[in-house]
């Protein structure tokens, strides 16, 4: 079939903008505040093969995800086997996921008897039940402790859904009636994806879809390859970064990683890095790839849209076994703090390629909150995750940002309003951290200072973070930000620090939770930087007088200025 | 003496003047190019000219309109008066952090525009109010000393106050006010409790920021319009388009600065209402597609789509405005090749400098007009190229080399695809704001306007099963229009946490009641005989966190509303769960006071049936992949009453060109709109 390129790119389009309906349905419907104030969601449009045609991914961290998951599902359930009106279900992270919370539903698109593709979505769920609430406790040491393990199964069959399954389900977790209105958030977003596909398919045939779908994947690729060609040298580049400890033992992970690019190919190998925990911290073999194809999006082309065929020109290898490829039944909930780590070693590595393609160390953290009991008010059990963002590292030209989500996670925060009206907890403090961004001639953003206090009730704090002891140093010369801090009733008698970065820990009521989260780190050596940015900065108090001096030795005079 | 109702438009390149006169209801129009440093010399050069061009005298304006850029731009470039905000102590920050997204999630070099209070001028005190309404901490006065001071020797032109739930208990903000009224005369004071009384702190605290920053920019701007206007002999007081489509005269505009970011794209959606209510088409698409964007509005039932969940930048607008989508395809959209070799059109622009290749004012890079000129679409010696003739060599020379000869297409293919993907971009748009939110658009019409909508409205109509497009008249003008037909209008909202089946009606009632009583206090002169009050509510399942907006019968008890709220649920997100608790979360109303609507000419009666008086020339234009069919031209200004006109057929005028197709058929009504049918229906 001779290919007409105007309608390769009006379908182009108009598959993406489907995956984004679907995830409007899904953002707007869905109960968990993961969902609907964090956009902690993705929807995605598969060819019958399991490739990814169209991506509506709200944050980084599931870009390519599902994109490992629905081969291994398609193993399990081959394409003859699929019937009009299933949904499969399924959380198993060792076949493409994250952890146990993201829960994807999978419809197929079936015309005439014949198998389209697939329509499906993955959403973080606010609790999954396991030993701590959230279902994120970064101190379990094997799956099992972290919450409903579920394989492929069949939600509904032909139509008809399967009642037992979801009260097996409903029984296991903390917030079934949130769980239930979730679960129908998704479905109803993927039957959009599936009907829309129907329409699609009903103007452009079936033969023209297959032959489209398959070339949109190509053009991707060739776009992929000609870009990495184009833009980066040719070499091996390595780097290597430490997480400061598992939650359990306190001694330091290191992640290793070398990039060797080669023509239009990338090859990303992570031999070198530690062997698995018997802690959480461990990162899922899909999660590790999904921070690779993180870092080479943004570095090769932010804008290209997410497909399978992007991928193709990047291979991964990492040692089964290891800290970022558990083994079952390692632990992984706290994986999303490692894919973070993964993604700063990545671009520590492109920087050595080209350090104006990337920008310095970031805070580097998601910083996960959760605080999890019952809420005395109205008797019923909840569950407050959140992450918490910091400074983002200075780039060629530009300051890092103040207080942003960084890497792998772009959500949105609870506002301080929401969060008290809907949960036992008083913010007490909300503010970026003066002198916590990396000096340099481009300074890292400022980290964020928040203090929760918890109202009359006992409740369980889950912190899974890093950061707090350790971190890189900046680019070209630009000097480091802040550490991660957690203090907990901070300026009382009884103020204590955690030694880990990862914690689980019961609170009283009236206790605090103090969260100072990392500054990025410089771009180019602090005596570089424009004196008007460094007064700008005084004036504004985002840097001390003291520091002024110590970092930029900006004189006495200048400073009364 | 006549009547005049003048209206002025103001964009990044033209400013847009229109003129009607009252009594006979004939209706003018002309651009002038903005004058981006003061655009008030513009509009009054502009004013002058359009009053000389039809023999007026300045006194003669009864009432004048304006639609600007002025506070799109103040906003976005961050050319905003010194203004300071006082909020909690521990919150100095919420402003500048936002919600901690960064703009771009994959480009490490994006950035975030500035606040619109930098930090220095963010002052806190201790004070806090609880998630109850309750005093929690009572505000320190004494620490305002010092902030005065501050406020003082920083000599700011605004303050904002902004604390925490605020908007359930505002004593805080108010006891600040009142101290700091007498210690800073002249100094606009705003508070977050009035401007936007709803949850969520940051969405308050930048609507009470920019609020305070904004004010002053646009009093000097507004003031020195109406001096030009007085100069011109203007007489009365001159109103200002909001974001909502309703007007504020300019007196008012330090009340809700805010309400003016989006002043300029409202018109639009204000004129297709407008005129569909004078034709009996209450149900409408509006498509403005100009050089280098278009806007779709949607109007059901006569009024224009409203949202509160705008944005400006990566900044949000939580006050009602007109929902419009906006995207990059307009004449001037360039097509391009990525690396891979894949066709692409748009969001980059020629735009009118250096513009497409067949202006030939240097543009080298194939546009979506250049392949309507190579398609035969648009004519070499067009009405619309101003007496220019435009160069089909230089046009067909760029799309053959850049575009057709790498991807192995004839030219005329290579057009027509750069033409479907414009099209399908802007279906796109059109779905967006009518299949996603659960409406068909084969119930609607499609209002074509702007220099380029009404030759690409064919296709979009074709795609969605539009069964009727109308050119209005002055078309490429016609957004100005709305200026002329808006109501005053003003908006209120409060917060009122409740679950619906615990609703106290007289808790409801009273809340209605309060923002019935601050509307006739902001409306002054304007409240009383023939005002429109409209209730509405927000509401949403227990749990969830975006709220559905739907209109509140004053008998309507909580039974109705939720189950108003299960049927708009399902209609929009394709579930809902009559088992689940909703929650009632804000109260909102609106008020319109009418003004009289000009009445529009219309022909006496319907002499036309055979255009042929007014067919310019044939030629030879491509509709699709048939080849080319030889197509009359037809000059729009010689068409009138009652003439009908079969498709093939090309109309143009010196703003717009039209395409029928073959198989429309386009009919002439009494106020020179055409409406634009398929014979057999679509």
């Amino acid at each position: 079939m001779k290919l007409d390129p105007a309608t390769l790119e009006v379908l182009r389009n108009r598959l993406v903008t489907i995956a984004y309906e679907m995830g409007t349905v899904l953002k707007r419907t869905g109960y968990s505040p993961n969902i609907r104030e964090r956009e902690d969601c993705s929807c995605v449009l598969a060819d019958p093969a399991g490739q990814i045609i169209a991506q509506a991914e709200h944050i980084p961290g599931h870009l390519g995800m599902l994109a490992v998951a629905m081969p291994a599902l398609l193993q399990r359930l081959p394409p003859e086997v699929w019937e009009p009106g299933d949904v499969v279900i399924f959380n198993d992270p060792y076949v493409g996921g994250s952890h146990l919370p993201d829960i994807r539903l999978v419809v197929p698109i079936i015309v005439d008897g014949r198998l389209l593709g697939f329509a499906a979505n993955l959403a973080h769920h606010a609790d999954v039940g396991g030993m701590a609430p959230g279902s994120m406790p970064s101190t379990a040491t094997e799956i099992f402790q972290e919450g409903v393990f579920i394989p492929f199964v069949r939600l509904y069959r032909r139509g008809v859904q399967n009642e037992d399954l979801l009260r097996l389900f409903l029984q296991n977790v903390r917030t079934p009636e949130e769980r239930e209105g979730d679960l129908r958030a998704q479905l109803a977003a993927a039957q959009l994806g599936e009907r829309r596909i129907r329409e699609v398919v009903d103007k452009l045939g079936v033969d023209a879809w297959f032959a489209y779908g398959a070339e949109i994947l190509n053009s991707s690729e060739r776009l992929m390859r000609a870009k990495i060609a184009r833009l980066l040298p040719a070499g091996r580049y390595e780097a290597a970064m430490r997480i400061d400890d598992d939650g359990v033992d306190p001694t330091p992970i290191t992640i290793k990683a070398a990039v060797t690019v080669e023509g239009d190919a990338i090859q990303v190998d992570f031999t070198g890095s530690d062997p698995q925990r018997r802690s959480a911290v461990n990162c899922i073999w899909g999660f590790t790839v999904s921070a690779t194809y993180f870092v080479v999006k943004a570095v090769v082309d932010p804008a290209i849209p997410a497909n399978s065929g992007c991928y193709r020109p990047i291979t991964v290898n990492a040692p089964e076994g290891s800290v970022v490829r558990v083994r079952p039944p390692g632990a992984c909930a706290a994986g999303n703090e490692t894919w973070q780590r993964i993604a700063e070693v990545l671009i520590a590595a492109f920087a050595k390629a080209d350090p104006r393609l990337v920008k310095a160390p970031s805070h580097g953290c998601m910083n996960n909150v959760v605080f999890g009991g019952m809420d005395p008010r109205s008797g019923r059990l909840y569950t407050y995750y959140e992450t918490i963002g910091g400074g983002d590292g200075g780039r060629a030209g530009l300051d890092g940002m103040d207080g942003v989500h960084v890497l792998g996670t772009n959500t949105m925060n609870t506002p301080v309003e929401v969060i008290e009206s809907s949960f036992p907890l008083r913010v007490e403090a909300y503010e970026l951290i003066p002198d916590s961004g990396g000096a340099g001639a481009f300074r890292g953003g400022l980290g964020i200072k928040r203090v929760y206090r918890v109202l009359d009730h006992q409740t369980t704090l889950v912190i899974n973070s890093d950061w707090i002891r350790w971190k890189p140093e900046g680019l070209l010369g630009g000097e480091r930000g802040g550490l991660t801090r957690f203090v907990l009733d901070e300026g009382t008698d009884h103020e204590r620090v955690p030694p880990f970065c990862k914690f689980i820990v019961q609170l009283d009521a009236g206790s605090t939770l103090s969260v100072y989260t990392g500054g990025g780190n410089g771009y180019r050596p602090p005596r570089d930087r424009d004196p008007e940015a460094i007064l700008q900065d005084l004036r504004n108090d985002k840097i001390s007088p003291e520091a002024a001096r110590a970092h930029y030795g900006l004189a006495e005079a200048s400073l009364g200025a | 003496m006549k009547s005049l109702r003048v209206a002025v438009d103001i964009g990044g390149t033209f400013t847009d003047v229109v003129l009607l006169e009252a009594a006979r209801g004939e209706f003018r129009a002309l651009k002038v190019p903005t004058t981006a440093g003061d655009p008030s010399i513009g509009a009054l050069e502009g004013i002058k000219a359009i009053l000389r061009d039809g023999g007026y005298e300045g006194g003669e304006i009864s009432y004048f309109c304006h639609g600007t850029t002025v506070g799109t731009n103040a906003v976005l470039e961050g050319k905003l008066a010194k203004a300071a905000l006082i909020t909690t102590r521990g919150f100095r920050d919420v402003l500048e952090i936002g919600r901690q997204r960064r703009p771009d999630q994959y480009n490490f070099f994006a950035v975030k525009l500035p606040p619109p209070i930098p930090r220095r001028l963010r002052y806190t005190v201790t004070e806090r109010v609880g998630s109850d309404g309750r005093i929690l901490t009572p505000l320190v006065e004494e620490e305002l000393g010092s902030v005065v001071k501050a406020l003082k020797r920083e000599g700011v032109k605004g303050v904002a106050i902004c604390f925490l739930f605020s908007f359930l208990n505002a004593t805080h903000e108010q006891r600040v006010r009142d101290l700091l009224r007498d210690a800073l005369p002249g100094v606009e004071i705003y508070l977050s409790s009035e401007v936007l009384p709803e949850n969520r702190e940051y969405e308050r605290s930048f609507t009470v920021a920019v609020s305070a920053a904004l004010a002053p920019v646009l009093t000097d701007y507004l003031a020195r319009l109406e001096k030009r206007l007085k100069e011109a002999g203007g007489a009365g007081e001159p109103s200002l388009m909001k974001s909502s489509g309703g007007i504020m005269p300019f007196s008012t505009v330090t009340r809700r600065p805010i309400e003016t970011i989006l002043s300029g794209p409202a018109a639009g959606a204000l004129a297709t209402a407008f005129m569909g209510r004078v034709i009996g088409r209450p149900n409408l698409i509006g498509l403005d597609m100009g050089g280098t964007s278009c806007d779709v509005s949607l109007i059901v039932g006569g009024e224009p789509l409203i949202t509160t969940e705008g944005r400006i930048g990566n900044f949000p607008l939580r006050h009602p405005l007109i929902d419009l989508r906006t995207i990059g395809a307009g004449g001037g959209s360039i097509a391009w090749l990525d690396l891979a070799g894949a066709l692409h059109v748009g969001p980059q622009s020629a735009g009118a400098e250096p513009g497409p290749v067949c202006y030939g004012r240097g543009g080298e890079l194939p546009t979506v007009t250049d392949a309507n000129l190579i398609a035969g679409r648009i004519g070499v010696g067009s009405l619309f190229a101003g007496g220019v003739t435009l160069q089909v060599e230089k046009a067909t020379a760029a799309l053959r080399e850049q575009i057709a000869v790498p991807l192995d297409m004839d030219l005329s293919r290579a057009a027509l695809g750069v033409l479907e993907i414009v099209n399908a971009n802007m279906v796109g748009a059109i779905r967006a704001l009518t299949v996603e939110r659960g409406h068909d658009p084969r119930e609607f019409a499609l209002m074509a306007f702007g220099g380029c909508g009404p030759l690409h409205a064919t296709f979009l109509a074709e795609e969605l099963g539009i069964p009727e497009i109308i050119v209005p008249v002055a078309a490429g003008v016609f957004s100005a229009l709305g200026l002329l037909a808006a109501d005053v209008r003003l908006d209120l909202s409060q917060a009122h946490l409740a679950l619906l089946d615990q609703v106290e009606p007289e808790m409801v009632e009273e809340g209605f009641r309060r923002l019935e009583a601050r509307a006739r206090d902001e409306l002054g002169d304007y409240s009383g005989e023939g005002q429109i009050l409209l209730r509405s509510v927000d509401l949403r399942y227990q749990g969830q966190s975006y709220e559905i907006t739907l209109p509140l019968p004053k008998e309507a008890g909580p039974g109705e509303m939720a189950g108003a709220f299960h049927d708009r649920h399902r209609q929009l997100y394709w579930w809902s769960d009559p088992r689940r608790a909703v929650e009632l979360v804000t109260l909102r109303l609106s008020v319109v006071v009418p003004l009289p609507r000009p009445p529009l000419s219309r022909a006496a009666e319907a002499r036309g049936g055979n255009p042929v008086r007014a067919l310019r020339a044939r030629r030879e234009v491509s509709f699709g992949d048939g080849g080319l069919v030889a197509t009359p031209v037809y000059d729009r200004s010689l068409l009138i009453w009652g003439d009908v006109l079969e498709g093939p057929a090309v109309v143009e005028s010196t703003d717009a060109t039209i395409l029928l197709v073959p198989g429309e058929q386009a009919v002439v009504d009494p106020f020179r709109n055409l409406c634009i049918t398929r014979r057999l229906g679509r």
